[in-house]
């Protein structure tokens, strides 16, 4: 699971191009959104899910479902652990 | 593959004091142009909303290269970017349609919502095979 979170957060990095960002500021526990986290927005979504598609296949319809499994990287690995499995 | 054109007049109304074509306004003729294409492929806005979704204009770029004035005639040229995400982006130019030289050119972007406000990441069904369509009649890279 920790490899796992550590791919997800440098696939972030990497798809999002964040210059100021390392995928060890990410803090597993941290929001994605909004200003108490990584700042990320609904367009920065739509970018990580073709990528979330492509690298797991695991796919994330629509907003509704993205603002539970963005809310962190945690919830992020445990949603792709469970649709994997 | 072609660019998509209309051909566009510029009325009295749509100048300013210094006789050319206000900045904004060239918007105007690029609606019309994005609305020949979307009825084209039956994707204009009430059908949009139809199907459940609307599609507001996220991003907008543009460069003004040389001024266009009253009575002008115009080509809109218009062509889709293809997209890995669900996301629309038209490319556009406006060039005099006599002379031939570059007046504005840029690109607008747009995502799809669902009518509760929510942002769509993949399109499905009828849409998905509507936008499909059109992306592939009129995609251009460059």
């Amino acid at each position: 699971m920790d490899t796992l979170k550590h791919e997800l957060k440098q696939m972030i990095v990497t798809t999002l191009l964040l210059e100021e960002v390392s995928p060890e500021d990410i803090a597993d526990e941290a929001p994605l959104f909004g200003q108490e986290g990584l700042g990320l927005d609904s367009v920065d979504a739509l970018q990580l899910v073709v990528q979330i598609e492509n690298d797991y296949g695991v796919i994330i319809e629509n907003e509704e479902v993205g603002r539970e499994v963005f809310a962190s990287i945690n919830h992020l690995a445990d949603f792709i652990a469970a649709k994997r499995s | 593959m072609p660019w998509h054109e209309t051909l566009i007049r510029v009325r009295f109304n749509e100048v300013d004091p210094w006789g050319v074509v206000w900045y904004a306004n060239y918007f105007i003729y690029v609606e019309a142009a994005r609305c020949e294409i979307l009825e084209r492929f039956d994707l204009l806005p009430d059908a949009l909303w139809s199907h459940g979704y609307t599609a507001p204009v996220i991003r907008l770029s543009a460069d003004f290269k040389a001024p266009a004035r009253f009575n002008d005639r115009l080509t809109v040229r218009m062509a889709i970017r293809p997209q890995e995400t669900a996301k629309l982006v038209f490319a556009f130019q406006i060039v005099h349609h006599e002379r031939g030289h570059l007046i504005m050119q840029g690109e607008t972007e747009q995502v799809l919502l669902n009518h509760r406000g929510s942002m769509i990441y993949r399109l499905t069904g009828e849409l998905a095979d509507k936008v499909q369509a059109m992306s592939d009649s009129l995609s251009r890279h460059s």
